[in-house]
């Protein structure tokens, strides 16, 4: 059976696409067919697996300075040509370069659904904002060895083309280990078989341990976070407090279709409504599986505190009591998006004119 | 988190304070059970309120409160 | 103590008119298990199923799964403050059946925890029950029952008929003879560490309506005070799994591949020091109370060099745990101990939950809820194909063309005593 001929796209700048010097880095995205420059020596490479059917070239500066319209841009300039996979640079340390491989690359992975792969040297910028969306081959800070990055994106090309299950997966994804294919690890886990079980490995550690002898644990903690706390209130007795929590209550019937685990969603919903004053819990449920919920089913006011903080309204503790209690569900969350959604929390809460906040937490 | 990269203060009134030193929250106050952080289900209901007042009032003062650096307070005072 | 597991191996289960084992095939009297299980009025009607490896079937709605497995001696009990009156499990001798499990089923709570089984394609191909024989029990409750004491009587069932099925084996020629043996007060001193196990055996997290499951000589273990346990007794029935958690079931207590693990190495590279047991708590004074507990424990009464720490379930936990071994380092003790992850798109060390600088010993059950596809079967037992499964929501059902779970929802995909060759590894 004839392996098939892969339709391959590279994208390079206007240096390596053989337009110009820095003086054409403001020129539009233009479309040559077949390899140009390092596209020969990928060409070359491929040999009979794939045929480099279009160059696409684009200015850095054009690029990098509107990325999203760029990355679109050049996108419609190529799928056209029905292509399997993407290359593009590689970009090693110039960083507009980079940034629009990457852009590119992530654009067309997402469109099209097609692996595409660029290469980086790991100082370049596009390494930590695209390494977790597409993979990043690591290059030499230069193009001295151009030939040897070309053969890593080639080889971890065909790797990501191949449609054998890769049997080392328990997803059976086809993606390449990192360290084996050369590209800089995108801070996302897989499980894998192994030759020894979980218990086996731990009774290892703990005698390599116990002897002093070397060990690789599983896991490494976490870097410690650099926070600086934000100022504190000066007068309370005239600030608007919001309450936030994470334990899952939402209105009865979840009306923003929280999830129970992975969620995705926060929402702001009116205090009166969900804990009308006096009149005992409102209509509401709480979407988290994580810990038993009789007790707060039972009285909200244990998760989100409105009767106190309307007490202390009254007494003029506190200024006011936001109207607004902004709910999330906090289980098993996915750290991108949770660290967006407390972005977002925050734009509202800047908006709002709001001075502090408690977020309860189970 | 976003909200104190914002400059509004927050706390987080929560059981398992380690998580949140983990995240990265900077005001972090010990709340009590995992089921019922600002409660305790085995009071009164008078008392359990005037309980999660004083919680409340403890999370308010550390808003008011100038730190430069993560802090797990509890009720008494810092741990 | 010294416990005896005498194993046979079931190659085939024939449905016939007396319940015995003879050239390692089980002929099983269907009605006679019946009308056995059908004794606890709780039950009104029971559905009995064999099951093989290829079979397109799935089974759903599982609340545990057990296996075969009964005392021989004649004074012994079977599963001690569940179905045997109270006695120590984990001496004299147990009859076990190999290549076979009793899977019960109960469809009359749903909840995020079930597990699914299928027997064809993928799902066979990465649990360890795929390649098993399997006698799928699902009963019908009685008019009146409440459903919490409905899933006492659906582990009842299961329990029995396990026992059952061992006792039908009474006389068959034994294939392999296991020996635990282990005394902690006769222990000689000798050259290798003392490495003593931590076994969390629960978190109330997830305590289904805030109550608890029997699962410890037949009590709940909620607030319980760290405490000794023998070995022997978590591999002979004095442990079984909540009534349902998802991917921690009977079979793998009893097959407890830690326990197991220690018990290989006890004498060749370690000495088996003993088992402390414990839970983890909602309120942090307790859990620190349990850890000083532990801790000390481990330390002043098992004399330990070392320590493995393991824990079942949920995010929480992971502190509990690493209070209990940070609180062992304190000692002097050093430790290594198990995390299981729960994302597929973020990094592992942030999937931690704690941070230590002596914690530096971590092994992984994997990402257990990683998520898999699986096609459908042409059967389903245990319930319909209606049955709702739970992946973020409850939107798909086990009848669709396909599903994605999580793997933690596959029975025997991954193994909370340590007993899968899986490892999550950064990408």
């Amino acid at each position: 059976m004839n392996p098939k001929k892969f339709r391959v796209i590279h994208y390079v700048n206007e240096f390596f696409g053989q337009e110009g010097g820095e003086e054409k880095a403001d020129m539009q995205f233009l479309v040559k067919e077949g390899p140009v420059g390092p596209g020969l020596a990928l060409q070359k490479i491929l040999g009979d697996r794939g045929e480099v059917v279009a160059t696409l070239i684009c200015g850095d500066n054009y690029f990098a300075e509107h990325i999203d319209s760029a990355a679109e841009e050049g996108f419609n300039r190529i799928s056209s040509y029905a292509p399997d996979i993407l290359f593009a640079g590689p970009a090693f340390e110039a960083g507009r370069y980079g940034v629009s491989c990457g852009a590119l690359c992530k654009k067309v992975h997402d469109e099209l659904g097609i692996p595409a792969v660029t290469g980086m040297y790991e100082e370049n910028p596009g390494v930590d904002i695209y390494r977790k969306d597409i993979q990043i081959c690591k290059t030499d800070r230069s193009a001295a060895k151009m030939v040897q990055d070309i053969t890593n994106m080639v080889t971890l090309g065909l790797k990501l083309l191949s449609d054998e299950e890769d049997t080392r997966l328990v997803s059976g994804e086809n993606i390449g280990r990192p360290s084996e294919y050369g590209y800089f690890p995108r801070g996302i886990v897989r499980n894998e078989f192994v030759e020894k079980t979980t218990a086996e490995r731990l009774v290892d550690m703990l005698v390599a341990k116990l002897k002093g002898e070397p060990f690789v644990s599983e896991a490494q903690m976490p870097e410690p976070v650099d926070i600086t706390p934000a100022s504190p209130i000066k007068e309370m007795g005239s600030a608007e407090i919001a309450l936030i929590s994470d334990g899952g209550l939402v209105p009865k019937g979840n009306p923003d279709g929280f999830k129970m685990r992975a969620n995705l969603v926060w929402a702001g919903y009116d205090v009166e409504k969900l804990f009308p004053d006096g009149a005992g819990p409102g209509e509401f449920e709480i979407m988290h599986p994580g810990y038993y919920t009789v007790h707060v089913l039972d009285d909200p006011s244990r998760l989100v505190p409105v009767d106190v903080m309307r007490d202390l309204e009254r007494e003029g503790v506190i200024g006011r009591l936001h109207p607004l209690f902004y709910s999330t569900t906090g289980n098993a969350g996915i750290h991108k998006r949770c660290q967006e959604m407390g972005q977002e929390i925050a734009e509202e809460l800047k908006e709002k004119g709001i001075q502090g906040a408690l977020l309860t937490s189970t | 988190m976003g909200i104190e990269k914002a400059g509004i203060p927050v706390v987080n009134i929560t059981a398992i304070t380690s998580v949140s030193k983990v995240v990265g929250l900077s005001r972090i106050l010990q709340g009590l059970s995992v089921s019922n952080v600002l409660g305790n289900e085995k009071l009164a209901k008078d008392k359990e309120r005037s309980l999660r007042k004083t919680y409340v009032m403890r999370a308010l003062d550390i808003l008011q409160e100038n730190i430069d650096t993560q802090q797990v307070f509890t009720l008494e005072g810092v741990e | 103590m010294r416990l005896q597991i005498e194993s046979i191996d079931i190659e085939d289960i024939q449905v016939g008119s007396t319940t015995a084992v003879s050239d390692h095939t089980l002929s099983l009297n269907l009605k006679e298990l019946e009308e056995h299980i059908l004794e606890d009025t709780r039950i009104s009607s029971v559905e009995l199923n064999v099951v093989s490896p290829g079979d397109r079937v799935r089974i759903v709605n599982i609340a545990d799964i057990i296996q075969p497995r009964c005392k021989i001696d004649a004074d012994g009990e079977d599963f001690p403050g569940w179905l045997g009156r109270l006695t120590t499990a984990g001496k004299g001798r147990t009859r076990s059946l190999r290549g076979i499990a009793v899977v019960v089923s109960n469809s009359y709570a749903t909840k995020a925890s079930d597990t699914i089984l299928d027997m064809y394609g993928k799902g066979a191909r990465i649990s360890k029950y795929g390649t098993m024989k399997h006698l799928s029990v699902h009963p019908h409750p009685s008019e009146g029952i409440e459903e919490r004491d409905f899933e006492h009587a659906v582990k009842v069932a299961g329990l029995k008929t396990a026992v059952y099925l061992a006792k039908a084996a009474e006389g068959h020629p034994v294939d392999q003879t296991e020996v635990f043996e282990l005394s902690l007060p006769d222990q000689k001193q000798s050259n290798f560490p003392k490495v003593a196990y931590y076994f969390m055996i629960h978190t109330p997290q997830h305590d289904y309506q805030g109550i608890a499951d029997p699962i410890l000589y037949g009590t709940t273990v909620t607030n319980l005070m760290p405490t000794i346990v023998h070995p022997n007794e978590v591999l002979d029935g004095a442990v079984v799994s909540p009534h349902t958690m998802g991917g921690l079931d009977t079979y793998e207590l009893q097959n407890h591949a830690l326990i197991t693990e220690l018990y290989k190495r006890n004498g060749k590279d370690i000495t088996f020091a003993g088992i402390v047991t414990g839970v983890a708590n909602m309120e942090e004074v307790n859990r620190q109370r349990t850890a000083m507990m532990a801790a000390s424990l481990i330390s002043n009464v098992l004399g330990a060099d070392g320590a493995v720490l393991t824990k079942e379930h949920g995010g929480m936990p992971h502190v509990d745990l690493a209070l209990v071994a940070e609180a062992c380092e304190a000692l002097g003790i050093k430790t290594a101990l198990w995390v299981h992850l729960s994302h597929s798109d973020t990094p592992l060390s942030d999937q931690l939950l704690f941070s230590s600088d002596s914690l530096d010993a971590i092994v992984n059950v994997g990402q257990s809820l990683e998520k898999i596809r699986l096609p459908k079967a042409d059967t389903v037992i245990g319930g319909g194909e209606d049955v709702r499964v739970f992946y973020t929501d409850f939107s798909q059902k086990v009848g669709d063309e396909y599903i994605e779970i999580a793997g933690a929802t596959l029975a025997g995909a991954y193994d909370y005593t340590g007993g899968s060759r899986i490892m999550a590894v950064e990408y």
